[in-house]
């Protein structure tokens, strides 16, 4: 599988370590529904056989964290973008 | 007491002659440039105007070499740079902080890679042995740069000219494992050691 | 030397040069451009080795990669390997090959009395004969069957050669160099897009090495040279011979072995054995061609039963046959294509038997002329003869016939190579057009082209290899204008496949794991009907050819058996590897010590120079202990390394431990959020222990984090935890809150950095540091740090203590480091500084009751290791929410106590369960476990820490660590895990 990093360009999955499903934004902590929503933050994933949203970090490369877009069945890339402009 | 401290390269020692031709394939040679990581801060665009201001060098954007009076900026990651410039009185790293400002990070690393400059017709092939990216012409040219791994140790890598001449840093701790890598890996066209 | 099958012209030998090699024990010679198979052949070997169940005698059934009976033990001594194809093993001088599975020889095998067990062997004998009971199955049953049973034997010496990982990018990847292929490259590559071509023999060609045909009016074998000379002369052409593509993996990726020195009695200097080769391409063209198929019929084993199109191989190409009295069954055409070329070759055609009731006068009449008997509408019934074959049974109108002869060519159509299109699921598809399985949903960017397509014709190959290395090219933004296609025959090449003929004797579907039909209506009237069932009740395809010349004729049968259509019943999916591939190859060279990159520290050479025994800790190399003069075992230098500490000063590398360093505006807050404690309110100068959790509330590292200006802190993580906290704490600002000003990178290689532990610790650093630095209480109190330079050269002291002794860490440029420990030992002789290593630094974090990588496991809240009230109550943090949930705060959790024996004589053990001392040894007595032990100089006897139940509130009391794996029953006290200085007076001095 090859991975293309919006910076570096596509490169072997072996450079990169997945942290699964991306299931953020990470809940508030203020909130009084916290401890649910931690809960399902930390340990819920949807699984999906289709298109997954994943959390990838290129570690042997640029060190991004990248939200990619994954289908679970034939490892097709529909996209992938550095975490951090996701985020903004 | 009048204790000076030695410096020693990370290669030190580790890299040899193999003469299998004439003309060996391939050269290395060991630098010892004064080195810095430089992350920036806010807007890459303050950065690159500082960066022009301070240093006279235009930073160009992507995974790219960024160049100018000596020194040189080898993109690592999207708001990452590492800074090379050959050790000279100045320090590398306090001068960066003083003329980039608010604008990014220094942090200090010359002891933090060794770097190697890895030259001739058959750098390439070489290259083949360890790393996943593809350094034909048509794809890595002069000025490009590439974070990645060779030989699963985490290197960076840029092209200095056609000749082909690149550089690599490799982190310290792995000199010696990089160094095996090359011996091993060049073995058949023959290294000369500069 | 004479080699009485060798046909005294034609070949693309070198008849010039002799290449002499034994096979069981006999020299015999050969010639550069034969196979083993081939240059055995010419020297009248048939007989090559004995099956892999019955121990039936074998010859040599085809010329590729396909074979299934020619399993040969290649080589001798480290580089014996067994289960060699003597069909694609390219002969070279001194070649030393064994034969397989036969003892004392092919000829006179003993076990073949295997064959009189044979029902105790049929289909599904793993599953049936051997079920109970379940302990017989490792002592008596699986011996028993390896023994009878094996495959070649390894030759258990370290493997004395080098393999080779290697990447490379293309455009156009073609894999196969027949007509089909050869011509999509020189289409793709005169577009000027950048070329690969993998071929697996060692000369591109494919089938036109092996059939008479003309293209652009000159012979093939001209046609090839010239088109491998364009090939060549063009810059982004690389041709890759001996190289097999055995996987297709995601996003046009392949994995291919290049048999670089196979062909050489060993490896030249400097060359690897195997190159694997990782090929990225952005498109593919698969024209690996078609393998022909047998027929299933009595005793179609024999050696001397041979696959038509591999003779022709054998005539054309090597100038050689199995025998001189050749008989012919075929359904195809193609078939009779190889009988005209025998009878060119001027050898004696005994009869050929078509089952097709009409047949082409053009293709029989040769034949009739020559006056070979031609029979139509008729089957090959049984091949008899033993060891090889002596005569066939031909049925005819219900009439057997009977024919003496000893060559039977097989041709029943092709099976165009569909391996590497399924290997990303695939499946392929029955076309009733081309009676075979062609290839279906393909892997992104391949096409498969020419016969590997079904599409067999020589013209139609080049044509549609012309269009894809065109149009490829083409999609890929590399243009050229039309070339004419080359000019060639279409050849006849009708099939009507006949997979199964009523026949007597023992008919053989997959000949190397030796299933026959029999175990197909087995598996049939047992229930395992679908392909994949099939396959695996009757192990039919599973052997080293992976079904190349077996799978889809046993599925014919079981199509037939069943009444359905071969579409119905489909066919298997391949997995890679496509061949097999050594284990040494996909190791490549990353095996014994360089199995994982070693990590030096700069202090290592000296380390070295002084005693150190090194240890592995991660990738790192770290001083185990020093061993002085006269030491003679490690527990007496690690317990002097600890004394002198304790009594005087010791120093020891802790380079290893992860750096990070912060920068920002926001860099204390972002500590506040990933540490479990404050940092922003730190002072600058000063460094503070900090504990991280994971977002479930489970502990993640811990160390000490310094602040050395308003905007820069530098952290240090665990040894091994470096590198998950940096991944850690990038995801934290990447991910969650990119908005900080914040910026940080690793230096942990960075900075060499000792630690000088001891009371006498400062005396060394004074003496080291002269008047560089005031190291005084007053000026340089405990959890002070500071940066300042040593001429050029800037050094980061801190006085933090993993011992519990008045310490500091003293860091440095790593270009510096190995002369920074060089000056400290001379700083502290006068005051008996002694290094001590990571044994040592074991016992005395024990004795002072650190928590370290046995604590931190992944399974321990903070509270959990008595560090429960350094969670800040004032600020959110990473895991704060989830360390709050019922089960993370039950007090019934084991917390962090200390143990002393009753008996001081007695040794802990790590690992040990704690129970009440009257308790049962069950799981629910139970309460916690030994994390940490160690001999203590300090205590005078072993101390240990542990996570027992309600841990804090029983000191004083009395468990058992007991540890049934080792026989350890030992009663223990509950003591305070602090053993040394438990006021912590000794870090203030
Ligand atoms: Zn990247």
């Amino acid at each position: 599988m090859r991975i293309p990093c919006p910076f570096c360009g596509p490169r072997d999955v072996s450079e990169f370590v997945t942290l699964g499903e991306a299931t953020g934004p990470r809940p508030d902590p203020a909130a009084p529904d916290a401890a649910e929503k931690f809960f399902a933050y930390a340990y819920l994933r949807s699984n999906p056989a289709g298109p997954s949203e994943e959390h990838w970090y290129h570690a042997l490369g640029c060190r991004s964290w990248l939200k990619v877009v994954r289908d679970t069945r034939t490892h097709e890339i529909e996209s992938a973008a550095l975490a951090r402009e996701g985020a903004r | 007491m009048s204790e000076v401290l030695t410096f020693r390269s990370p290669c030190a020692g580790a890299l040899k002659d193999i003469g299998v031709a004439a003309t060996p394939g391939v050269s290395v040679r060991e630098r010892s440039p004064q080195i810095a990581t430089v992350i920036a801060r806010g807007a890459i665009a303050d950065f690159a105007a500082r960066l022009k201001a301070s240093f006279g060098v235009q930073w160009v954007e992507g995974s790219k070499v960024s160049s100018g009076g000596g020194l040189v900026l080898v993109a690592t990651g999207p708001r990452a740079w590492l800074a090379l410039r050959d050790a000279g009185s100045e320090n590398l790293a306090t001068s960066l902080g003083e003329g980039l400002g608010e604008t990014a990070a220094v942090i200090e690393q010359s002891s933090g890679y060794a770097v190697l400059r890895i030259a001739g017709e058959k750098a390439r092939a070489t290259f083949e042995k360890g790393l996943g990216i593809d350094l034909h012409p048509r794809a890595f040219a002069p000025g490009d740069a590439a974070s990645t791994s060779c030989a699963h140790l985490n290197v960076v890598i840029w092209q200095v000219d056609g000749a082909p001449t690149y550089d690599v840093a490799v982190p310290r701790s792995f000199a010696a494992a990089f160094c095996h890598w090359l011996m091993e890996s060049v073995a058949e066209f023959g290294l000369k050691v500069l | 030397m004479s080699k009485p099958m060798r046909l005294s012209n034609g070949g693309l030998l070198d008849r010039r040069r002799e290449i002499t090699f034994t096979f069981d024990g006999k020299p015999y010679a050969g010639h550069p451009g034969d196979t083993l198979a081939s240059a055995l052949m010419a020297n009248g070997v048939n007989l090559v080795g004995r099956s892999f169940k019955y121990h039936r005698p074998r010859g040599i059934f085809t010329a590729g990669p396909e074979e299934p009976n020619a399993l040969v033990t290649l080589r001798n001594g480290s580089r014996r390997e067994p289960n060699t194809k003597a069909t694609t093993v390219e002969l070279f001088d001194r070649l030393v090959a064994t034969s397989q599975n036969c003892w004392p020889s092919p000829r006179l095998d003993v076990l073949s009395v295997n064959q009189l067990f044979a029902p105790l062997f049929v289909g599904g004998f793993y599953y049936k004969t051997f079920m109970w009971p379940a302990s017989f199955w490792e002592k008596v049953y699986e011996p028993a069957i390896r023994r009878a049973a094996g495959l070649g034997m390894v030759s258990r010496l370290p493997d004395p050669d080098h393999y080779e990982h290697a990447t490379a990018y293309c455009d156009v990847l073609v894999v196969g160099s027949g007509p089909a292929g050869l011509s999509a490259a020189l289409a793709a590559a005169r577009t000027g897009a950048r070329v690969i071509i993998c071929e697996e023999d060692f000369r591109l060609g494919g089938r036109l090495l092996s059939e008479p045909h003309e293209i652009d009016s000159m012979p093939a074998i001209d046609w090839v040279a010239r088109v491998e000379a364009e090939l060549t002369s063009l810059p982004e052409v690389r041709i890759f011979r001996r190289t097999s593509v055995f996987g297709v993996y995601d996003g046009g990726t392949y994995g291919a072995l290049e048999r670089v020195s196979d062909h050489l009695p060993q490896p030249g200097l400097h060359q690897p054995r195997q190159r694997l080769w990782q090929i990225v391409a952005r498109r593919t063209i698969n024209a690996m061609g078609a393998i022909e198929r047998p027929i299933v019929f009595g005793g179609n084993d024999k050696p001397g039963v041979i696959l038509a199109s591999a003779l022709r191989t054998y005539v054309n190409r090597f100038a050689t046959a199995p025998g001189r009295k050749i008989a012919f069954f075929v359904t195809s055409d193609d078939g009779w294509l190889t009988a005209q070329d025998v009878l060119k070759a001027g050898l004696p055609i005994e009869i050929v038997v078509d089952a097709r009731a009409h047949v082409a006068d053009a293709l029989t009449r040769p034949l009739s002329r020559a006056g070979v008997r031609v029979l139509l509408d008729a089957v090959v019934s049984d091949a008899h003869g033993r060891p090889g074959l002596k005569h066939i049974e031909v049925r005819k109108d219900d009439k057997i016939l009977q024919f003496e002869v000893d060559v039977l060519a097989v041709s029943n159509g092709y099976n165009p190579q569909v391996g590497l299109t399924t290997h990303l699921g695939g499946k392929p598809v029955w076309s009733e057009e081309c009676g075979a399985f062609v290839p279906g949903e393909l892997p992104p960017g391949m096409q498969s082209i020419g016969a590997a397509a079904g599409d067999f014709a020589l013209a139609a190959c080049l044509r549609a290899g012309m269009q894809a290395g065109r149009t490829l090219a083409s999609d890929l933004g590399f243009a050229s204008a039309p070339a004419a296609v080359p000019r060639a025959d279409d050849e006849p090449c009708a099939v009507s496949p006949v997979w199964y003929v009523e026949h007597r004797g023992k008919a053989f579907v997959d000949q190397q794991n030796d299933v026959t039909a029999k175990d197909v209506a087995i598996a049939n009237r047992e229930g395992f009907r679908a392909v994949e069932h099939l396959k695996r009740y009757t192990t039919l395809g599973m052997a080293t050819e992976q079904g190349k010349t077996s799978s889809v004729t046993g599925q014919a049968l079981m199509a037939h058996l069943t009444g359905r259509t071969m579409h119905q019943a489909g066919t298997t999916r391949f997995r890679p590897p496509h061949v097999p591939v050594a284990i040494g190859a996909f190791a490549g060279p990353h095996v014994g010590k360089h199995f994982k990159a070693t990590r030096y520290c700069a202090g290592h050479d000296w380390a070295l120079e002084n005693g150190a025994t090194m240890i592995e800790a991660g990738q790192w190399l770290r001083p185990r202990w020093f061993t002085k003069p006269g030491e003679t075992d490690w527990f007496e230098s690690v317990t002097r390394e600890v004394k002198t500490v304790r009594a005087a000063v010791g120093i020891c590398d802790v380079s290893s431990l992860g750096k990070i360093e912060i920068h920002g505006r926001d860099a204390g807050a972002f500590l506040d959020r990933v540490y479990v404690n404050m940092f922003s309110t730190l002072p600058v100068g000063k460094a503070r222990y900090g504990l991280m959790l994971r977002e479930d509330g489970i502990v993640l590292d811990d160390g000490t984090t310094a602040r050395l200006g308003p905007e820069q802190y530098v952290m240090s993580t665990t040894t091994g935890n470096a590198g998950k906290v940096m991944q850690h704490l990038e995801f934290c600002h990447q991910v969650l809150w990119p908005e900080l000003d914040v910026a940080m990178a690793s230096v942990t290689e960075q900075w060499t950095q000792y630690a000088v532990a001891g009371p006498k610790s400062r005396k060394v650093l004074e003496t080291l540091l002269g008047d560089r630095f005031d190291v005084s209480n007053e000026a340089f109190p405990f959890l002070a740090c500071a940066e300042f330079f040593w001429g050029d050269v800037p050094v980061r002291l801190y006085r933090i203590s993993f011992s519990g002794e008045l310490a500091y860490e003293i860091a440095v440029p790593a270009n510096y480091g190995d002369s920074l420990i060089r000056a400290l030992m001379r700083a502290g002789a006068e005051f008996g500084a002694v290094p001590y290593g990571s044994e040592a630094l074991g016992v005395l974090r024990i004795e002072k009751g650190h928590v370290s990588v046995p604590e931190l496991n992944g399974q321990t809240t903070a509270a959990d290791l008595g560090l429960g009230k350094m969670l800040s109550k004032k600020k959110d943090f990473i895991g704060r929410v989830l360390a709050e949930r019922p089960a993370l705060t039950d007090p019934d959790r084991p917390s962090l106590v200390g143990f002393k024996p009753v008996d001081p004589g007695q040794r802990l053990r790590s690992g040990a369960h704690f129970l009440a001392i009257e308790a049962a040894a069950t799981a629910e007595n139970d309460e916690g476990y030994m994390t940490s032990v160690t001999y203590s100089p300090h205590a005078g006897c072993w101390v240990g820490l542990g996570l027992l139940k309600h841990g804090a509130a029983r000191i004083g009391e009395y468990v058992r660590a007991y540890d049934p794996v080792r026989e350890g029953d030992v009663e223990v006290e509950v003591v305070s895990p602090i053993f040394v200085d438990p006021e912590g007076k000794w870090l203030h001095e």
